[in-house]
């Protein structure tokens, strides 16, 4: 167990040079991992050298040994944390650029523009980036809107495209196979392999979409 | 500058360094060499810095014209190399004039192969690694595959470190049974003391539909209670259990969050052995 920013931490090993970290709360886990999240960003730590924030726990890979990295993390001054501020981003999206418009309807038994209304009238929170590169989750989805996943993932799903996995929505910033329903696409480009680093966008921030024609 | 060209395509040539670390935070997998090994071996030979990027054949590794002359080393996988037809030795310094043909055979024994060339291969950087991730289509020879036609070029005026010989007892030999010693994953508690016995008792059989993502484990199945499990960091070496009930070993291109059980966690040393597992050889698990 580990003290940090106000809360006990369960400390376990993921293989030899990761750390799990979960905070030991009943809820609130995300805002506590973001938190984590962007004071290493902020103040990188040499001896971390990568971070896979995720809902409830976040991984540490380290260059060191565990006892020396849990004394670095221990020193961490977490009052500088509230002079940050997260990004708001706003997504054009052209909703006509949907896959998935008939099982959406059918399953939320709503009209495409009532799913539109919602979808787009929602401020999110942008929960984590991964599995696949540069995908986005979204948390914040209402819940009149949440449609299970495909039960047969497509193998391609071209970049930029907007779908809802269940009671979360996100963003294929690559092309990749996904089983999430799509139902628009955006033309914004938040991966770009040439910039370091190649996303603009970071967990913690929040997110709105703004529904367009192209 | 050195450089090749490719007269035949291998099943699946990649060119791999150590990988890339410190973009898992946007979902990039590490990739790499998945036998890291057989990587720093073949550097090592001709001279290299241990984890210049080399080129990683899975099975048939094609067929190479050098257009000019060369020093390089082959191994992993015995994969029966011949030059100009003629059968020259793995983890071995050779050196190729210019003209000669290189034939990477299908392995007798292991599943992957490495070609390392004295010098610096030249592939650009993304994401600092020259490591090819092929679902992501990048890295590497411009995010794919090598293939027949094309040209890879090196830098071969860098200043090497003298070359290294390998006694016979130092060149690993493939098995196609191993065991492997596994710590308990963050859901291992979620298997019944039964399951867990099973876990520990089968011998695996590796399923044809591995890949660089992960190796897929078929007969057994180890059931295991229902759980909603919310989406967490995973990481090579892992050991998920979906509701299958078939053990996957997450490999080098694995995404880096996963839904499923993680039961069981590989040691990172000993993960380049999997590296060398193909379709229908036999693993099994030891608590270490």
């Amino acid at each position: 167990m580990l003290r940090l920013n106000g809360i006990n931490w369960k400390v376990t090993n993921l293989g030899s040079n990761t750390l799990l970290l979960e905070p030991m709360i009943l809820d609130g886990h995300l805002e506590y991992i973001h938190q984590f999240y962007q004071q290493i960003e902020s103040e990188p730590i040499s001896e971390i050298v990568d971070v896979i924030p995720a809902y409830k726990s976040i991984a540490l890979f380290y260059q060191s040994t565990k006892e020396n990295v849990i004394e670095i993390l221990k020193q961490i001054d977490w009052t500088s944390l509230n002079a940050k501020t997260e990004q708001h981003h706003i997504v054009e999206v052209d909703y006509d650029l949907g896959l998935d418009w008939n099982r959406v309807c059918e399953v939320s038994k709503l009209s495409k523009s009532e799913i539109i209304e919602r979808h787009a009238g929602t401020k999110y929170t942008v929960a984590m980036i991964g599995f696949l590169p540069g995908f986005i989750f979204l948390k914040g989805l209402e819940l009149s809107i949440s449609v299970p996943r495909l039960e047969n993932p497509r193998t391609a799903i071209p970049a930029g495209s907007i779908g809802i996995g269940g009671n979360q929505t996100g963003i294929y910033s690559l092309e990749s196979p996904g089983g999430w329903n799509i139902i628009g696409k955006t033309t914004h480009q938040f991966f770009n392999m040439k910039n370091d680093p190649p996303i603009s966008i970071s967990p913690g921030d929040s997110l709105t979409f703004n529904p367009v024609n192209s | 500058m050195g450089s090749l060209t490719v007269i035949k395509s291998g099943f699946m040539s990649t060119i791999q360094d150590r990988g890339r670390i410190g973009y898992r935070r946007i979902g990039v997998p590490v990739s790499g060499a998945m036998d890291t090994k057989s990587m720093r071996d073949a550097n090592k030979i001709v001279g290299n810095a241990e984890s210049t990027p080399v080129v990683e054949h899975t099975f048939y590794g094609g067929i190479y014209l050098f257009n000019t002359i060369s020093i390089i080393s082959i191994t992993g996988a015995s994969c029966n190399p011949t030059i100009n037809g003629r059968l020259v030795n793995q983890y071995e310094a050779i050196k190729v004039e210019k003209g000669d043909e290189l034939e990477i055979h299908y392995p007798k024994r292991g599943c992957r192969s490495y070609l390392a060339i004295q010098g610096r291969l030249r592939i650009p950087l993304v994401m600092n690694s020259c490591s090819t991730y092929l679902p992501g289509k990048f890295g590497g020879f411009k995010g794919r595959a090598i293939q027949k036609s094309d040209v890879i070029f090196w830098d071969d005026d860098l200043n090497q470190i003298a070359t290294q010989l390998f006694q016979k007892g130092e060149i690993p030999y493939f098995s196609t049974k191993i065991k492997v010693n596994i710590s308990a994953g963050p859901e291992f508690d979620l298997l019944s003391e039964h399951a867990a016995d099973r876990l520990f008792s089968i011998s695996f059989k590796v399923h044809p539909q591995s890949n660089r993502m992960g190796i897929r484990l078929t007969g057994a199945s180890i059931s295991i209670i229902n759980f909603d499990m919310v989406s967490s960091p995973v990481i090579p070496g892992i050991i998920q259990l979906p509701p299958s009930g078939n053990p996957i070993i997450l490999m080098n291109d694995a995404q880096t969050i996963g839904g499923y059980p993680r039961i069981g966690i590989m040691k990172e040393s000993e993960l380049w052995r999997l590296g060398q597992l193909k379709a229908g050889d036999c693993i099994s698990f030891k608590l270490a």
